[in-house]
């Protein structure tokens, strides 16, 4: 009875999917092209990638990690460092002013791979999945779960965090870098004030959110899903526990690593600010409120909770995250799923008009 | 008949306290074995340390020729053991059918499994299994609502659909009513010949009804072994179960 609810049906979730980017691609178009307007919103598109990476690693892999940042601040400065060097000329102005005011006289050899476009991007995109990877292979191999992972993943995130802000003349510190010009790539600019930006950042949602979507649906996703719910039980299925939650894991630390790199393009600008832990804590926050077991219900959380917080006004601006805390604590105590549970009972009592889909064991129409 | 299955020597100690003392056991393919014994007589710690749950103290486990102590769990159960808990574990938030699905391991790499969409593939092993399980009704229930029973037959039908060589069952029939562990036995007994088992069990109507050999643990160690009427009458059983009618109401 249970799966007969329209929202667990696979073709109506698809169906849910594809109307919900096509209408949210068609918004510079009724909407007008208010650069600003524009530019807020691609940012909310980020925002929905990050809780993308929470809802895969922590409501399907149940690996809480609050260590998205790590990914978003390295694929950051990775994007930030590609633009940088975009605008510097190899031969009359080749060392950023940022580092010739903290005294460097050549720049960086870390730096070097930078003046090539299409090596930074798969440098910045490459270095957090590695990274990943590897902090995966060290924490899950010894078997962390749980509150463990969530305080390893935050101890790893303030150490990147004191990195960026320490080592002044290769991250321009608490300044930040900013890179003068707007991306480029293949000849086009990507003007962050403009519709294009906005198709950017949602093309990349969309392109993430459909792959997760199939990836879940895949036999992977369901295995994920049962290491969640019994890591033991599946070891002893003949799972390799530890193998899986690293693939989970980085796979989430390269999409927070997209995010990461098309934030940079909107806003051309990065920081420590990237890299703070409350950041990666709100992401987490985004998710459960949406819905961590939803995808569209975690990106719905982030767009959600952003736009409430733009619009309440600035005389609310300093009890924000009173307001927020105590949101996350009555969801978390009262709808466990977020409003994607809400959503679910609600449409629990709408008739399935779809015929039943076919078992995947009997072979036969239920 | 040919040893499967070997134990020599395993112990597994806490401390002072010896849990599992120089056991040595031999199974033969094919054989369905109980293993019994009063309750913290060691039955689960010795699954633990054939299936690599637990490191063992001393000795070694050979499994079709191979010693497998030592081996990671999940490549252990990769030679063809499997194994139900004593507290029936299986995927609460997943339906039977995906529970089943997760089970039918054809290939454990993740990345393969990445593009397996289930069209198809190993459909018959699970037809089989849900037939003889008897869960066809629930294939689409949360198997977190199932009942014990069904709990227990769910889980059981997931280490069937391994189709493992050795099967190590603890307490398949633990809060069962009676008509499900005649069920069970009923299972059980189909199994018998294809599949190598051991049985840990306290129900005695039900050992009674599946076993060829019994072996009797006490305080780590083999008691007594044979069939079921030898080791009832074993003088050294009556005095382990002093007082009581012999090991039949040792539960
Ligand atoms: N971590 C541990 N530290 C110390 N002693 C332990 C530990 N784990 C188990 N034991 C002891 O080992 C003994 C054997 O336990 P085991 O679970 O193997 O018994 P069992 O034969 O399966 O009993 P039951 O019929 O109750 O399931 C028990 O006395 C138990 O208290
Ligand atoms: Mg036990």
């Amino acid at each position: 009875m249970e799966k007969r609810n329209l929202y667990h049906d696979k073709r109506a979730q698809w169906a849910v999917y594809l109307v919900a980017f096509g209408v949210l691609a068609l918004i510079p178009v009724w909407m007008g092209d208010d650069p600003f307007t524009l530019n807020q919103y691609a940012r909310y598109g980020v925002f929905g990638i990050l809780a993308l990476s929470v809802s895969l690693v922590w409501g399907f892999g149940g690996i809480l990690s609050l260590g998205q940042g790590i990914a978003f601040g390295m694929a950051a400065y990775g994007m930030a460092a590609t633009m940088q060097m975009q605008y510097q000329d190899p031969v009359n102005d080749p060392i950023p002013s940022f580092m010739l005011t903290n005294e460097l006289t050549a720049l960086p050899t870390v730096w070097e791979p930078f003046w090539h476009t299409s090596v930074g991007l798969i440098l910045a995109m490459g270095i957090p999945v590695v990274f990943f990877v590897l902090f995966g292979l060290l924490m899950f191999q010894a078997r962390l779960a749980g509150a463990f992972v969530a305080i390893m993943t935050l101890a790893m995130l303030g150490a990147w965090y004191n990195m960026a802000y320490d080592m002044q003349p290769f991250t321009a510190g608490f300044n930040g870098i900013s890179p003068p010009n707007a991306f480029q790539a293949f000849g086009v600019e990507v003007d962050p004030y403009s519709s294009m930006i906005y198709w950017v950042s949602l093309g990349v949602l969309a392109a993430l959110t459909l792959l997760t979507k199939l990836l879940l649906q895949s036999k992977f996703g369901t295995i994920i899903q049962a290491i969640r719910d019994d890591s033991e039980r599946a070891r002893f299925l003949g799972y390799n526990v530890a193998f899986y939650q690293v693939v989970v894991f980085a796979l989430g630390g390269l999409i927070a690593a997209l995010g990461g790199m098309v934030w940079v393009i909107i806003v051309q600008y990065v920081s420590p600010t990237a890299l703070e832990i409350f950041f990666s804590i709100t992401i987490v926050i985004w998710a459960a409120v949406g819905g961590r077991m939803s995808l569209f219900g975690a990106i719905f959380g982030a767009i959600f909770i952003n736009a409430a917080q733009s619009y309440v006004g600035d005389e609310f601006q300093a009890t924000w995250f009173i307001i927020l805390g105590t949101v996350f604590i009555v969801v978390v105590r009262f709808l466990p799923k977020g409003f994607a549970g809400l959503f679910e009972y609600a449409i629990s009592f709408v008739p399935n008009p779809l015929p039943p889909s076919r078992s995947l064991i009997s072979g036969q129409q239920k | 008949m040919s040893a499967i299955l070997e134990l020599h020597g395993v112990t597994k100690a806490y401390d002072a306290y010896t849990v599992v003392d120089n056991f040595n056991l031999t199974v033969n393919e094919g054989e369905l074995r109980c293993l019994l014994g009063p309750n913290g007589a060691g039955k689960t710690t010795t699954m633990d340390l054939i299936t690599g749950r637990q490191k063992m103290t001393s000795g070694k486990v050979v499994f079709q020729g191979r010693k497998i102590s030592g081996m990671s769990e999940h490549r252990i159960c990769q030679q063809g053991i499997g194994r139900k808990f004593q507290i029936p574990a299986v995927f609460k938030d997943l339906t039977v059918q995906e529970n089943l699905r997760v089970a039918l391991t054809r290939t454990t790499n993740p990345f393969m499994n990445m593009i397996e969409f289930g069209r198809g593939s190993g459909r018959e092993r699970l037809q089989q299994v849900v037939e003889l399980v008897g869960l066809q009704e629930r294939l689409d229930e949360l198997s977190g609502n199932l009942s014990h029973g069904e709990t227990q037959w769910l889980e059981i039908g997931m280490v069937l659909t391994q189709n493992p060589k050795l099967l190590l069952m603890d307490e398949p029939t633990a809060g069962m009513t009676e008509q499900e562990t005649q069920k069970t036995s009923d299972i059980f007994n189909r199994l018998k010949g294809e599949h190598t088992l051991i049985v840990v069990e306290h129900d005695m109507a039900f050992v009674r009804e599946i076993a060829d050999i019994i072996t009797l643990m006490h305080l780590g160690k083999t008691l007594a072994e044979g069939p079921m009427d030898q080791v009832e009458n074993d003088p050294k059983v009556r005095e382990v179960y002093l007082g009581s009618e012999g090991i039949t109401d040792a539960a």
